[in-house]
């Protein structure tokens, strides 16, 4: 596993972060070294081990259907930068 | 005169029970201990005003969105950002409603009315960009309580961030078993590691905080109900109490000098008082150690840092396009730290080989 300077800006595009020349050369060694550690875990033998989800026992919980009172909206609105009537606002699309 | 600096949680709750001293005087206390020393503490970024009431005052760490108090996780991405929801575990509705299996008297009073007043302190961080912001964050906590600012604080942990600024600040921390104490309006740094937990100036204060804290929550379904109430310690016999120690952390680089020898693992002690000890390898031992627990909280952040920030909360930057507003928001909100975070979560859950990491990862233990 090693990332390239391509993959790296691939996913900052992603993740939608827009990286300064000298933050991609930065973290393209970091995020290497990184990824080095989180492979050394493909050396243990785990062949025998049951994984785990969670660490007590809860399988499918589910709340029973009652309806009950949610946000409003202007609750829901009240941290908007920016809104038009009960909706959030933001600039146009383009390609995101 | 209270001398917050040796007040017990426990000593102030009875105070206020026999009307030794009033709720306003207790909060007026705190509030001027942070008038005095804060300055030099730095612990925290919003004091409350006076919300009345006899409850105990509490330090909440910055990532616990609470309903009408301003909660940033120290960062400028959240500047602004005032919560609408109110958190399960420090509800005031949530120690009445434990009152139906109280397990002491005294208790139920303090339950009672502990929440209602909060003194509602919140640690500041550095900017977000710190190498290790939320242990900061955890650190300055810590600092609030020992340095009697706050009797006791709820905090956070994901991988540290109560069990080690506890340790450096001579306080009692507790990192709760996943799913005893809801996560719901925390701000998430690794959802599935995160928890919220107490951290207190002695034991029985500690145990207080996490019985009130504690249970199940329908909001977060990873939460349980506790099997039997959390019972305080009365003594300090710590006999027949069998204590665990994971050799490899213990054997880490790094350990300051004198920590690793009293965990060391002793096979029979001449205290009576003192608990066993025992000591265990990972079961898959190698040349490869414990590497999860190192890495396991890395690839974690992307989806807790969703594009509803910006758009429907927090920081905005001047932006005419939508893409261009994003980006150009994160780069003024996230420093260097959460920038890598992000770049490593995005990258591990871009690829193909996710499915085969997270069944890896869910053999080492998460």
């Amino acid at each position: 596993m090693a990332i390239d300077r391509e993959q790296l800006l691939h996913v900052a595009h992603l993740a939608r972060l827009e990286l300064r020349e000298d933050e991609v050369e930065r973290l393209e060694g970091q995020l290497n070294d990184i990824l080095d550690a989180v492979s050394k875990v493909s050396e243990l033998d785990l062949s025998d081990v049951p994984p785990t989800s969670h660490p007590l026992e809860v399988v499918n919980v589910w709340e029973d259907d009652n309806p009950r009172p949610c946000l409003t909206a202007e609750e829901a609105l009240a941290n908007a930068p920016e809104r038009e009537g009960d909706f959030f606002k933001v600039p146009p699309g383009g390609a995101t | 005169v209270i001398d917050t600096l040796r007040l017990t949680a426990e000593e102030a709750a009875r105070l206020l029970r026999n009307k030794e001293i009033s709720g306003g005087e207790l909060w007026e206390a705190y509030r001027r201990a942070i008038d005095d020393r804060d300055g030099d503490l730095h612990c925290f970024l919003h004091v409350c005003d006076d919300p009345g009431g006899d409850g105990l005052p509490i330090a909440v760490k910055d990532v616990i969105g609470t309903k009408g108090i301003p909660t940033t996780a120290g960062s400028k991405i959240l500047e602004g950002y005032v919560p609408v929801l109110r958190l399960h575990c420090h509800s005031p509705g949530k120690g009445r409603a434990r009152l139906a299996h109280p397990r002491q008297d005294e208790h139920r009073r303090v339950r009672d009315g502990l929440l209602d007043r909060e003194l509602r302190v919140r640690p500041v961080a550095q900017p977000m960009g710190s190498v290790a912001r939320a242990r900061r964050l955890g650190r300055r906590l810590g600092a609030a309580v020992s340095g009697g600012l706050a009797p006791w604080a709820l905090g956070s942990d994901t991988g540290g961030s109560i069990k080690q600024p506890s340790a450096l600040c001579g306080n009692v921390g507790l990192r709760p078993t996943y799913g005893t104490v809801s996560r719901y309006g925390i701000v998430a740094l690794a959802s599935s590691l995160d928890q919220v937990g107490p951290v207190a100036r002695t034991v029985r204060d500690c145990a207080f905080l996490y019985s009130i804290i504690a249970g199940r929550d329908e909001c977060d379904t990873t939460t349980v109900g506790l099997p039997q109430p959390v019972e305080l310690p009365e003594g300090e016999d710590l006999r027949g109490i069998k204590i665990g120690v994971p050799k490899e952390l213990n054997e880490a680089e790094g350990i300051e000098p004198g920590v690793g020898r009293p965990c060391a693992p002793r096979s029979r002690s001449s205290r009576r008082s003192v608990p066993r000890w025992g000591s265990a390898r990972c079961r898959s031992q190698s040349s490869t150690e414990c590497p999860a627990t190192t890495w396991s909280c890395r690839p974690r952040r992307p989806p807790t840092w969703p594009v509803t920030t910006a758009s429907r909360y927090g920081h905005r930057a001047e932006a005419t396009e939508r893409l261009e507003m994003y980006k150009q928001t994160r780069e003024e909100g996230f420093g260097d730290e959460p920038k890598r975070r992000i770049m490593v979560g995005t990258y591990a859950l871009s690829r193909a080989t996710t499915t085969r990491t997270t069944a890896r990862r869910r053999r080492c233990g998460r």
